[in-house]
């Protein structure tokens, strides 16, 4: 569960002064659903995320990320969520193995538990052929695999995903979106982000558009469409911003 | 702490299998100083040879008035003599160097070395050029040769025992111990490298740990799990510090082989017996362990707070020219230090390795300089934590 109040975060930029990157959002999000963020780059997509990771501190309103407060207990709200963005994020020097109990360990596992866990892991993500060289010499597709393991390990039961597909070939990111799929069959609350129209649309149960650091509209898709008296989320999604000004011929 | 250990554990397996940074910290500190020693004993063999054996070639002007001087002149083989008339044409043969130094003996100083008074005589050499001081040098040696001679000779001509020119009949006793001399020795050379590597050893490892995960996008993933942004920087900070110690350690015993081989060479041409004392060098790699974890806490803010391994490497300049200044005056200074410089960071470490290595147990300096490097060390950790807790420093934009 996931539960934004007015979150607000403003950072002091030299240039243009006091910048107001996410200016009081609301949104909630339930277990078993997958919600999405969907905006343009600089709406605020990832500062919202960083927020609900205890990434970045928020400068007004408040966020419970599995019942804890994101500001004043980061440390059982990180307990609880796992963590994806575009970069697969290894270690080259070690192998998936280490790199999996290494994130095992920081969250407090040990002993059998983490061996059975990482086992386990190994195992269904099919990691097992390669679980033994070192991650730099992978292929996409199996630092991908190792990437999930590393994120859940810990069972988080909200896991964040910061527009993962990004840069990805079709088919590590399908490897992804059924990741995704997953972790919802499985009751996990997921909060995803993407400027993808078609993936957002293909995965997300909830909707929300961001823009300028704010949410202009937010629902299921079927009610965004009637919202807007569109069918198509792009000229869904334009008609909810604001068409970008024609060039001039 | 357990979190910190995990981390710990990692970075150290991590840095163990890179070879680049085991290269720096283990292997150059250890093969480097045998190395130069090596170069820097067969260049300075090579240079005294072509010194004492070179032949020069000379200007003699008139030398022929001053009995003895020619002979003696002739008898030195590294000097190649020729006479010229007018002190014009050897100054052109000065410039054009056929000859390295002129000595010009002036007509009148044959009437004044016959009857007892100073004779005038003229060296001329080129101040610039290498060749014509050691030219200037042997004849100063001919002259003085000539000197000795002609005072015995006019002592006795009226009676006179030559320990009236000689008041002294000095002996020097060196009271220090061969081992003693080997702490001098030591303590010139080794504060400064062992400091260096204390450094550099660290540095590849420590940009790695902050600077390199926010470039390979590692460090989200690591702030977002369970562990604490204290325990993460704790663990990071020990095992540069471990790295940094390791490398001080090899530096040591690379510049120990090499000095005690050149020991042993300077005791068989019959120089003074110099021995090592592996005591005061155990006592000395003490010193370092609080620098160490100074040295790592501030390559930590520099790299927590650079972007990327680029921008860190343009920010630690300014701190290693800081270090290398301080290590190099411990070159300069003495082992007798006022008290003052033993709250001087760095400065503090390479005197005390000074110190401990000449055998000087100088407590309150000792006590001083030990106790304000580890408050150095802890500001310095502590500064590197709130670094790694702040987001603006970590999510620069």
């Amino acid at each position: 569960m996931i539960e934004a109040h007015d979150l607000s975060k403003e950072f002091r930029d030299r240039k243009r002064g006091v910048v107001r990157a996410v200016d009081g959002v609301t949104f909630s999000c339930r277990p078993g659903r997958i919600f999405g963020l969907l905006g343009a780059n600089g709406a605020g997509k990832t500062t919202t995320l960083r927020m609900l990771a205890t990434l970045l501190a928020p400068t007004g309103g408040r966020a419970l990320v599995a019942g804890h407060d994101v500001a004043t207990e980061p440390e059982k709200v990180r307990a609880k969520i796992g963590f994806m963005s575009n970069s697969m994020a290894l270690y080259g020097r070690l192998t998936p193995r280490e790199m999996i109990e290494y994130f095992g360990r920081l969250h407090g596992l040990d002993g059998a538990a983490l061996r059975a866990r990482v086992d386990r892991l190994i195992e269904e993500l099919g990691i097992g052929a390669f679980a033994r060289g070192r991650c730099d010499r992978l292929s996409t597709g199996q630092k991908q695999r190792v990437s999930i393991a590393r994120a859940i390990v810990h069972e988080p039961e909200v896991v964040i995903f910061d527009e993962p597909t990004n840069g990805l070939d079709v088919m590590t990111s399908r490897t992804i979106t059924g990741f995704i799929h997953r972790c919802r069959g499985e009751g996990r609350t997921v909060i995803f982000s993407s400027h993808i129209m078609s993936e957002v649309e293909r995965l997300c149960d909830e909707i929300a558009v961001v823009h300028g650091g704010r949410i202009v509209a937010h629902g299921t898709m079927d009610a965004l469409r009637a919202q807007t008296g569109r069918s198509q989320l792009e000229s869904v999604f334009l008609a909810l911003v604001g068409e970008p000004e024609e060039v001039a011929p | 702490m357990r979190a910190a250990r995990t981390v710990f554990l990692k970075e150290m397996r991590e840095m163990l299998r890179d070879r680049r940074s085991l290269l720096v910290a283990f292997i150059v500190p250890l093969l480097v100083m045998p190395v130069i020693f090596v170069i820097v004993t067969l260049t300075a063999k090579s240079r005294e040879r072509t010194d004492r054996e070179e032949v020069l070639p000379v200007a003699l002007i008139n030398t022929v008035a001053i009995p003895g001087l020619p002979e003696a002149i002739g008898q030195k083989t590294n000097l190649a003599p020729r006479s010229f008339a007018v002190r014009e044409d050897a100054e052109e043969a000065m410039r054009e160097q056929r000859v390295r130094a002129i000595l010009i003996v002036p007509v009148e100083a044959a009437g004044a070395f016959a009857e007892g008074r100073s004779a005038a005589a003229e060296l001329v050499y080129d101040g610039a050029s290498d060749k014509s001081r050691l030219a200037r040098d042997r004849i100063e040696d001919v002259l003085r040769q000539v000197e000795k001679a002609e005072q015995l000779r006019r002592l006795e001509a009226r009676g006179l025992n030559r320990t009236l020119l000689e008041p002294f009949d000095l002996k020097s006793t060196n009271l220090a111990t061969p081992r003693r001399t080997g702490g001098f020795v030591l303590g010139s050379i080794l504060p400064y490298f062992v400091i260096l590597w204390t450094v550099v050893g660290g540095m590849n490892a420590a940009f790695d740990l902050c600077a390199g995960e926010k470039e390979r996008g590692t460090m989200e993933t690591l702030l977002v799990s369970s562990a604490s942004r204290r325990q993460i920087i704790a663990g990071k900070v020990a095992a540069v510090w471990c790295l940094s110690l390791a490398s001080a350690l090899f530096s040591l015993i690379g510049l120990v082989v090499s000095l005690s081989g050149t020991f042993r060479a300077i005791a068989r041409v019959g120089g003074d017996e110099i021995e090592v004392s592996y005591g005061s060098i155990a006592a000395a790699l003490v010193t370092v362990v609080p620098l160490g974890l100074m040295m790592s806490s501030v390559l930590l803010v520099i790299s927590a707070i650079a972007r990327n391994l680029k921008e860190a490497q343009t920010y630690v300049f300014p701190v290693s020219m800081a270090v290398i200044v301080a290590a190099m005056l411990s070159t300069i200074l003495g082992q007798e230090n006022s008290l003052a410089l033993a709250a001087v960071p760095v400065l503090n470490t390479a005197l005390a390795m000074k110190q401990v290595l000449a055998g000087i147990f100088n407590l309150p300096f000792l006590g001083l300089a030990l106790a304000t490097s580890v408050v150095y060390a802890l500001l310095t950790l502590r500064l590197a934590v709130s670094m790694f807790e702040r987001e603006s420093v970590l999510f620069r934009a």
